[in-house]
């Protein structure tokens, strides 16, 4: 199962509406910027996804996932550099917990972050294809980027990847999203995409 | 006048997100906490609260589920979704509900949104 280039393109174009509803979620917590990419969309093994973002420097990463279901079902990682997180977790709470509570906050933290962006990528997503979708609650991981894109299933599954790189440089935070579809999910995708597309003409 | 809020989240650090933003603006309210629906429920009818901030996914019931329990038996208190899932079949269900939505983080001009919506009415 293949996606047309213009099947791609819409794609690319759908999840930017998402992941800009992200944005302004991610500045509103920052008070600052955030500088994003365009969405990068192939059919890769989960090997292939990890060996990308290990190369683009996503390491050793603490990681926000969530399962995302309905006509087709995605797995959503948030990830950042291991490094990074007590900061994110400062920039989440801000003065509302005290600094001693940070390190014990952290993963709630991080939870709460990922549960934000990956709603708010989902359902710019789903609006703009008329799908309705359920979400898991979020759980964090911590590791190397390929123990925890191959913590369910196999690295050698094939999945369609959609990536995206973000950063607030002010406070030196680079993170990245990846939505994993299986398949089976493909298909369903492709006939929403063209259905989408269909809508345009 | 003195009212009486309940925030319903799973999660303590947005608990302590909204806590901490609706006591610098309205010092005065007696503010409760919920971690799951059904806790949020068993509040509702003790305690009665004048309002109520409801996030939406989380373990055991959903927060509309929580909402749709709660609206049973109570028929006044004003409730608004603080939720990151703002899809367009959240939206509806939350109108279906005759409730507000405000999308998280929960920032302050959200919990602004939240109160001033709480206080238009009373």
């Amino acid at each position: 199962m293949t996606l047309t280039e213009l099947e791609l393109d819409a794609l690319v174009e759908v999840f930017n509406v998402g992941v800009g509803q992200a944005a302004s979620a991610l500045s509103q917590l920052a008070g600052d910027t955030v500088r994003l990419n365009v969405p990068k969309v192939e059919m890769l093994t989960k090997q292939g996804v990890s060996s990308e973002l290990t190369a683009q420097g996503a390491g050793r990463i603490c990681a926000v996932k969530q399962e995302f279901s309905g006509v087709l079902n995605t797995e959503a990682v948030l990830m950042f550099p291991v490094q990074q997180s007590l900061q994110l977790v400062q920039m989440m709470v801000g003065d509302d917990v005290p600094l001693e509570q940070l390190g014990e906050m952290e993963q709630e933290a991080l939870a709460e972050i990922g549960n934000i962006l990956l709603n708010s990528v989902v359902s710019g997503v789903a609006d703009v294809l008329k799908l309705r979708f359920e979400g898991s609650l979020p759980c964090v991981a911590l590791g190397p980027v390929q123990d925890v894109l191959g913590a369910q299933g196999s690295l050698d599954d094939m999945v369609l990847s959609l990536q995206i790189d973000f950063a607030i440089d002010a406070l030196e935070i680079q993170g990245f999203l990846v939505f994993m579809l299986d398949v089976e999910s493909v298909a369903s995708l492709k006939s929403t995409v063209r259905a989408f597309l269909e809508s345009l003409s | 006048m003195v009212y009486k809020l309940l925030i319903v989240d799973d999660s303590k650090v947005s608990r302590m997100m909204i806590r901490n933003k609706v006591s610098q603006l309205q010092p005065d309210w007696d503010v409760l906490e919920a971690g799951t629906g059904d806790e949020a429920v068993a509040l509702v009818r003790a305690h009665g609260p004048d309002f109520i901030t409801m996030d939406v996914n989380m373990p055991g019931i959903s927060g509309f589920d929580a909402v749709a329990q709660i609206r049973a038996f109570d028929q006044h208190s004003r409730i608004a979704m603080l939720t990151a899932n703002i899809q367009e079949s959240s939206r509806a269900r939350a109108s279906d509900l005759n409730v507000t939505f405000v999308q998280k983080p929960a920032t302050e001009p959200a919990i602004r949104q939240a109160l001033d919506y709480f206080l238009a009415q009373s």
